[in-house]
């Protein structure tokens, strides 16, 4: 089984920016799920509330893909897109799911015709999944929310698993998740996210430990 | 003629192949279950916590996500100073069954009790080499570990739906001062998600191989 785990980047400090939304600034919150540099990361000392989502993204004859339920933090969630290929699927569409139809070559064409994951705030905030690398995000200072980011994932013959890591909880209204695979003539659509259930799940999330005072800085 | 025009083309690398272990020991692949939004926080001590989510319930039993932090300290930074986090449930030379009694009880183990008295403990991922016959339900594994220098997700699967009463989750951690300790799982809560976890497709028989994923 393959296998890619996240990678660290150099320390950074991440610039203060004001951005609307969660009440947080872009850089705190993208640093607070791992996005962005910063030790102050919540996923390393809260403990998220659970949202049982129970969402299919797609369902084809080929392959289905669901996500059982959102992890939320106070300024952000987390969730793992799991797919699984039909054993009625087409040898080319098993081709594509086995070349690794999320993370797989970086050619052009794949990056647009591969797996595509979005999401859209009610307010108009958007960000869209750069394939690879992994944080990609790290690279630049963040300047509004939401942002979008990718951590583990792990594929084989018959499933992958993909971690979605989503900064931003939105102040008002519901999350739209966006998805499309064009190399399996899956087109754009979306999947709502109840934003009421996600509030109120970053209001439950547990804070284990304050943020050290040097990485709260 | 070049170099390599004198060797024969290398075959392309066959893809990735997930282990196919006994249903009793791995969720199937051809389900997709349902989640119960169920959270708990087991150990909160002043540089480490314990705590369980991830709870999908498939037709014949469930998984839950264990999960391991150790608080960093205050000089950690995006990729240095942070303290290493080992496996705690144990190197995997634990896990054919070898480490003793002393070992273990240094361990993070969990284990699974029914209502009914039934019971069963994560033994690690060696422990079904060569099962052809599952045990009595319930059966608890381990499987999708990973980890990194500040925590340790560790995935479980418990076979086994009970037909009455709730689901005790039983855990210690010598090496950490957690005494044996309980978390109850709702029986009814697993039931009724079990009910409606949809198998999509029948599985083919498959021969059960020795790899193991974590």
């Amino acid at each position: 089984m393959r296998r890619v785990e996240s990678g660290g980047q150099p320390p950074r400090r991440p610039r203060r920016i004001s951005a609307g939304g969660s009440g947080m600034s872009s850089a705190e919150a993208a640093a607070s799920l791992g996005l962005a540099p910063g030790a102050a990361t919540e996923r390393w000392r809260v403990a998220p509330a659970t949202v049982a989502w129970d969402a299919v993204l797609f369902d084809t004859a080929e392959v289905l893909a669901f996500v059982p339920a959102l992890r939320v933090y106070p300024s952000g969630f987390r969730f793992t897109i799991t797919a699984l290929l039909r054993p009625t699927a087409s040898e080319q569409a098993a081709r594509t799911f086995a070349d690794g139809g999320v993370l797989g070559p970086e050619a052009e064409h794949q990056a647009v015709r591969g797996l595509r994951i979005g999401v859209q705030f009610a307010d108009g905030g958007r960000a869209a999944l750069q394939r690879n690398p992994i944080r990609p995000q790290a690279r630049t200072t963040p300047t509004s929310l939401p942002l979008i980011g990718s951590n583990r994932w792990t594929s084989d013959d018959g499933i992958f698993e993909w971690g979605i890591n989503v900064a931003g909880i939105p102040k008002d209204g519901s999350v739209q998740l966006y998805h499309q695979w064009l190399e399996l003539d899956i087109p754009e659509a979306w999947t709502l996210i109840d934003g009421d259930a996600l509030r109120a799940a970053a209001a439950r999330a547990v804070e284990l430990w304050p943020p050290r005072p040097s990485a709260a800085g | 003629m070049g170099f390599f025009d004198s060797f024969p083309p290398p075959e392309p690398p066959k893809p990735p192949r997930r282990s196919r272990r006994p249903v009793w020991r791995s969720p199937g692949r051809n389900v997709k279950p349902v989640a119960l939004a169920l959270d708990g926080i087991l150990v909160q001590h002043e540089e480490l916590a314990v705590y369980v989510n991830g709870f999908n319930v498939y037709p014949d039993g469930f998984t839950l996500t264990v999960n391991t932090l150790r608080r960093q300290p205050e000089s950690a930074g995006w990729e240095d100073g942070r303290s290493h986090h080992p496996n705690p449930f144990g190197p995997r030379r634990y896990r054919g069954g070898s480490a003793s009694a002393e070992e273990l009880e240094g361990l993070l183990r969990f284990g699974v009790r029914f209502a009914d008295g039934r019971s069963g403990v994560a033994e690690g991922l060696g422990a079904w080499r060569g099962e052809v016959e599952p045990p009595g339900p319930p059966v608890i594994s381990m499987h999708s570990g990973h980890g990194n220098e500040s925590e340790w997700v560790q995935g479980l699967w418990v076979w086994g739906i009970p037909e009455e009463g709730d689901v005790e989750l039983v855990y210690s951690w010598g090496a950490e001062g957690v005494p044996e300790s309980r978390f109850e799982v709702d029986g009814d809560a697993v039931r009724d998600a079990a009910a409606r976890a949809v198998t999509l497709w029948d599985e083919p028989e498959d021969e059960h191989e020795d790899g193991d994923d974590a």
